[in-house]
């Protein structure tokens, strides 16, 4: 009785580090840091332009060109370690983001800051609680506003006329007071600014690969 | 009878299961990679490649050193040994078709500069 379960706890055993010799072969995600092929670099230009933007903007009690300047006269400059310039006054730019040739001839190793913005604002009317009445609070019907901003970015290179990189950023803000544009505005801005900033000054990105460890 | 033939099979289960044993110096290395310490880990990985000690888990994480290090063709290379001695190997296959993708997209953005210039 005794051998025969001895020899059972054996074959048991075997069993076991038979099954755990064959589980799959142990490895590990390692993460790599390669240069994203769109980088800009903005060293390698004489100059940074920043173009108008197209605007198309439901948000109309905000000037929108204004907090668009801010953005790339101080946020990116600094982050980008660059001066930006303004357009000259007579310079425009045409509906397919091209430059006059003028400007370009003089400019020639220059990079130009242009692109899209839009905000769009959505109605929609709500039953909400609101304090008052006989038992502390009432249903009122209100309404809130959706939000959603949009900002396509070109960098177009003077030499060439080529958009050298383009980054879109969109985000939403649901439930919003529409006493409140300014707030709203800014709001999505500075979320859309966030992540610009982080695009346009990265260089490499994190990719992962796998090490054997067996 | 029936217990011995139950006790052969196990045994020929666990030889043929059983896996490659490396020394030291392979774990280190890999450890080093995994510290940030790559440059050390490619050190002690060449050596064991010196040592006669070739397999495809060694060319994997050194191909993986020559991505990390910008050396593109060697790692194409070093990945392509390495499925050589484990053909099908799922990670080693999935490390070198990412490497593809990425160089595809780098040759793609660099071959629209030049055609534009």
């Amino acid at each position: 009785m005794k051998n025969k379960m001895l020899k059972s706890i054996a074959l048991l055993t075997l069993t076991v580090g038979a099954l755990a010799s064959c589980s799959p072969r142990p490895q590990v995600q390692v993460g790599i840091p390669l240069p994203t092929p769109d980088a800009l670099d903005f060293s390698t230009y004489k100059s940074v332009f920043l173009a108008d933007f197209t605007i198309d903007s439901a948000a109309t009690s905000v000037p929108v060109q204004d907090n668009l300047k801010d953005l790339f006269f101080e946020e990116v400059q600094t982050a980008i370690g660059r001066d930006i310039l303004p357009l000259p006054g007579n310079v425009k730019m045409t509906q397919q983001d091209q430059l006059p040739e003028e400007f370009t001839k003089k400019h020639p190793e220059s990079l130009v800051i242009t692109g899209k913005f839009v905000v769009d604002i959505k109605t929609q009317s709500i039953v909400k609680d609101q304090k008052g009445g006989k038992r502390g609070k009432v249903r009122v019907l209100a309404k809130i506003e959706m939000w959603t901003m949009t900002l396509d970015t070109s960098f177009i290179e003077t030499k060439t006329g080529r958009k050298r990189a383009s980054y879109s950023f969109s985000d939403k803000l649901n439930d919003a007071d529409p006493e409140k544009q300014d707030y709203n505005f800014k709001y999505l801005l500075d979320e859309i600014s966030e992540k610009l900033i982080k695009r346009v000054t990265r260089t490499h990105a994190m990719t992962k690969r796998i090490l054997l460890l067996k | 009878m029936k217990k011995t033939i139950q006790i052969m099979l196990i045994a020929s289960l666990i030889a043929s299961c059983s896996p490659h044993r490396f020394d030291s110096e392979f774990d280190f290395a890999n450890k080093l990679a995994q510290e940030g310490l790559w440059q050390e880990a490619y050190y002690r990985w060449q050596k064991e490649i010196d040592a006669g000690k070739a397999t495809a888990a060694l060319f994997n994480n050194i191909a993986v050193y020559f991505e990390k290090t910008g050396a593109f063709e060697k790692a194409l290379d070093t990945y392509q040994r390495a499925l050589k001695l484990e053909p099908g190997n799922d990670a080693i296959q999935g490390n070198l078709n990412k490497l593809k993708a990425y160089l595809e997209r780098r040759n793609d953005k660099e071959g629209g500069e030049k055609n534009e210039k």
